[in-house]
């Protein structure tokens, strides 16, 4: 069962998906592209798409209203990024890696909302991400939740991702709760060894409690999106290869 | 039978603890070597409300029973003896006269000055010649119009030097003795002829400061004599019952801080390739200071809980100060063997807890006269 | 001003351990006050002073809750609310609900709220959650891990540590604000108003007075579940 899909409000009709699909599995129907049941998920139809019409997980209309039954309505991982042109933030580094690994695990793609330059952006597609939101940094003195809440929350609501992962900093404090609970869901405090069941698709993090004297293993009852922050030095970068594609968006 | 403590029992020890940490014993130290009452300590306690623990509410006190100002005795002896000295002092003995026997108008005058550590109250009844024999005091005090002339030198006067409201117990009738001649006077330190006399340089609680008072012709009001004319060995007794079960209750705090710092010790010295405390006779000596320690404590809030009841505990008050001062001295003495050569050090705490406490088996009554009133008591009406 | 302080009761740190055999934590000893909320109640206690603010103190939770809730008359506090509730100690979103909803219910019986604080954490996962997200339920501006705090007029200027470095936000009220314990010393409670702490009157409010039926939450699916715990080794 394949997991891309098509936002057929976005798709222009221009066919370059059809172009580059080896299998034949993309179709146009009425205008619209459709993908067929014998997809692989290669991902070559998402990297030639130039409007954005092509991500991995289903949006369905229920789906922007509240909190979520089915789990089966959101797919994809996307995580929250910070950098300037000379490249990402080491933080920002580590939960990229951690979002790289759960969306290969679960056969989906890896988004990212990046607050940062052009540098910062192929930084990030460089080291693993599919699709970068990128933004300005935006000028703000009363607080980090004024300026980004709304478009972070917009980009959540309209592609459903399953997983959406932050740094532990005090920006992603800042944030992560207030859509958390906007999304009515959970907010996993920061974890190490990220994992997912496959079955259920939960999220599985360990956190430490009482300052590293213990550690807890936790998990959700469902809830979806999973939001989590992630622990400090807990994932190893991964290295930046120049020859990965990836599609870079503006963000709002 | 109920031997739990109340949440605001618990609550009062939590915060005295949080005082001690914080204000008492950092400075237990230096306080030792200045051989002076810390008044900062003082005016931070009476901030805190912690000058009148002991004094109803009614009059800016804090209400707590006896059991609350053995808990509040206990923990300040824990951080520095003689500055828990200096501030029980001041509200057992020196107010707990007034509080006892004092009228209506009496409580109104000093008891809210001395609960909000504005007055500081100390209680004068030895003398060079009366000590354990409180009925020879010579003292005297002779009618003058609305006065009362007192005349003789009381020592030895916990808080003396800076004092402002001191019981004084004089002489009335000589022919009386004890009981019916000797009466006890209120004595503020502003009155003419109240003469702060030498102070004392003492072995140990040297937070403490005391002195010898001399009465020279010191004119006193005829309104400020306390309690019944002629009664005043019977207003000594009573505030002795309550100062000797607290005194007690300091005892214990001495000797659970002893015990603190050797198991503190014992853990973390090693002699023989392992800590102290694995050596056996390390460990019956730490198992008997647990033991004494838990007996002293049992006691001390037994006897506290029956004086709350309202209940007559003159003779469990001489045992507790008997049995406390005399155990707690042991645990000290045993702490000081198990910091070795460090246990005689004076930059170490314990050698100043060891002469702390040795004058628990001496003041408010020695070893011997607990054990006089004691033995008495228990030949007139039998033993338990 | 009207100040908020949220409460909160936590397992005493030196009072946990772990079963092997189960992987849980279990608590040996009574709750205490969360430490972090001790500088919370410090900055409220300060406010009072410097900027005569009602100072309200919220907890929630079962009924022993109502112990922290005597901490806060011991500082100083003007009215005491316990908000009775059972939630999952993981639901942070249920958690958030019910103080917001409760937050809402105390400013329609004292008048408006400007100022929400909370602390900064718990000994247990570290820097929390609760109070960012009840700004979100309350479309409260915030500004979290504060050292310093200022009031001019209706703004507040606060200064945010985070990593060693200082921001300095300014922040329109009613805000949210969480205090980092850098912000001030706890004073000792004076000893008089922590034995009258204990005859003062706790309002009780319950989850149905808010308006809240089982519903408005997600039915436990937004806890964090704890599969286990282990000491490392």
């Amino acid at each position: 069962m394949h997991v891309t899909q098509i936002v057929s409000e976005k798709c222009t009709g221009c066919e370059d998906c059809v172009f580059v699909c080896t299998l034949k599995a993309i179709r146009m129907e009425g205008g619209k592209a459709v993908i067929l049941e014998h997809c692989t998920d290669c991902k070559d139809c998402w990297k030639r798409c130039g409007d954005g019409a092509i991500y991995s997980g289903e949006a369905s209309a229920a789906a922007a209203a509240g909190p979520q039954k089915s789990t089966e309505d959101w797919r994809g991982v996307l995580v929250w990024l910070e950098g300037d042109d000379s490249g990402l933030q080491t933080a920002s580094r580590e939960v990229l890696a951690a979002g790289r690994r759960l969306a290969d695990d679960l056969g989906v793609y890896l988004e990212a909302y990046l607050v940062g330059g052009a540098g910062a952006a192929r930084d990030a597609v460089f080291r693993g991400v599919d699709r970068v939101h990128q933004r300005a940094p935006a000028a703000t003195h009363t607080g980090l939740a004024s300026a980004y809440e709304s478009p972070l929350l917009g980009l959540i609501r309209e592609r459903h991702f399953e997983i959406v992962l932050f740094p532990d900093s005090l920006p992603s404090w800042e944030l992560a709760p207030r859509l958390a609970q906007r999304l009515q869901t959970t907010l996993y405090p920061p974890v190490s060894a990220l994992t997912v069941d496959f079955e259920t698709r939960d999220l599985l993090g360990t956190i430490h409690a009482y300052g590293g004297a213990y550690f807890s293993e936790v998990t959700t009852g469902g809830a979806r999106p999973q939001i989590a922050l992630v622990r400090g030095s807990a994932f190893p970068e991964t290295s930046a290869d120049p020859s990965r594609e990836g599609e870079i968006v503006q963000a709002a | 039978m109920d031997f739990k403590f109340t949440e605001e029992q618990e609550a009062i020890r939590e915060m005295v603890r949080d005082f001690v940490d914080q204000e008492m014993r950092p400075r237990a130290q230096a306080i030792d070597e200045e051989e002076k009452t810390d008044f900062n300590i003082i005016n931070k306690a009476a901030e805190l409300g912690l000058m009148g623990v002991s004094l109803p509410e009614e009059y800016g006190g804090i209400g707590q029973g006896k059991v609350g100002f053995c808990i509040f005795v206990e923990e300040m002896s824990k951080g520095c003896a003689g500055t828990a000295t200096a501030i029980g002092c001041h509200q057992s003995i020196g107010a707990m006269t007034i509080v006892v026997d004092g009228t209506p108008e009496q409580k109104q005058k000093y008891l809210p000055d001395m609960a909000a550590g504005k007055k500081i109250g100390a209680f004068a009844l030895t003398e060079p010649n009366a000590g354990s024999d409180a009925a020879a005091i010579q003292t005297t005090a002779t009618k003058d119009g609305d006065y009362w002339i007192l005349n003789g030198r009381k020592q030895w006067v916990t808080n003396g030097p800076f004092a402002n409201v001191v019981t004084v117990f004089a002489v009335t009738d000589k022919g009386l003795g004890a009981h019916g001649g000797v009466t006890a006077f209120i004595v503020e330190n502003t009155f003419p002829g109240y003469v702060v006399g030498t102070k004392d340089h003492k072995m140990g609680i040297r937070g403490s400061e005391s002195c010898e008072l001399i009465f020279d012709n010191c004119k006193v009001p005829k309104e400020n004599i306390l309690g019944q004319f002629g009664a005043g060995f019977l207003t000594a007794m009573r505030t002795l019952d309550m100062g000797r079960m607290t005194l007690a209750a300091g005892c214990l705090g001495g000797a659970k801080e002893a015990l603190k710092l050797s198991v503190k010790h014992c853990s973390e010295r090693f002699q023989f390739g392992k800590p102290l405390a694995e050596q056996p006779v390390v460990q019956q000596y730490l198992a008997q200071m647990a033991a004494d320690i838990y007996s002293m404590e049992s006691m001390i809030y037994r006897t506290a809980a029956m004086a709350d009841n309202g209940q007559k505990y003159s003779r469990e008050s001489a045992i507790c100060k008997l049995f406390c001062s005399e155990t707690s001295g042991r645990v000290i003495d045993t702490a000081v063997q198990l910091h070795g050569g460090l246990g005689y050090m004076r930059e170490h705490p314990i050698e100043r807890i060891y002469r702390d406490c040795r004058i628990n088996r001496i003041f408010e009554g020695t070893s011997e006269i607990q054990k006089l009133v004691i033995a008495r008591d228990v030949l007139k009406k039998g033993g338990y | 001003m009207r100040v908020i302080v949220l409460l909160k009761q936590v397992p005493d740190p030196g009072q946990i351990g772990v079963s092997r055999t189960k992987g849980t934590l279990f608590e040996k000893g009574k709750r205490i006050l969360n430490p972090a909320d001790e500088h919370v109640l410090e900055l409220a206690a300060e406010l009072k002073s410097k900027e005569q603010a009602d100072f309200v103190a919220l907890a929630s939770g079962p009924e022993p809750v109502v112990e922290v809730l005597r901490r806060a008359y011991a500082f100083g506090a003007d009215q005491c609310y316990h908000l009775v509730e059972e939630l999952d100690e993981g639901d942070h979103f249920a958690k958030a609900r019910a103080l917001a909803g409760a937050i809402r219910l105390i400013a329609k019986e004292r008048g408006e709220v400007d100022l929400v604080l909370a602390g900064k954490g718990s000994p247990a996962w570290g820097a929390g959650q609760t109070g960012a997200r009840i700004a979100a339920e309350l479309e409260l501006p915030q500004a979290l891990w504060v050292a310093k705090l200022r009031v001019h007029g209706r703004e507040l200027e606060a200064t945010q540590l985070a990593g060693g470095e200082e921001q300095v936000r300014r922040v329109p009220m009613p805000a949210l604000v969480t205090v980092d314990p850098s912000a001030n010393k706890p004073r000792i409670p004076n000893a008089l108003l922590l034995m009258k702490a204990f005859k003062r009157e706790v309002k009780k409010l319950g989850l149905e007075e808010l308006g809240l039926t089982p519903d408005a939450f997600a039915a436990g699916s937004t806890q964090v579940r704890i599969v286990r715990t282990y000491a490392p080794d």
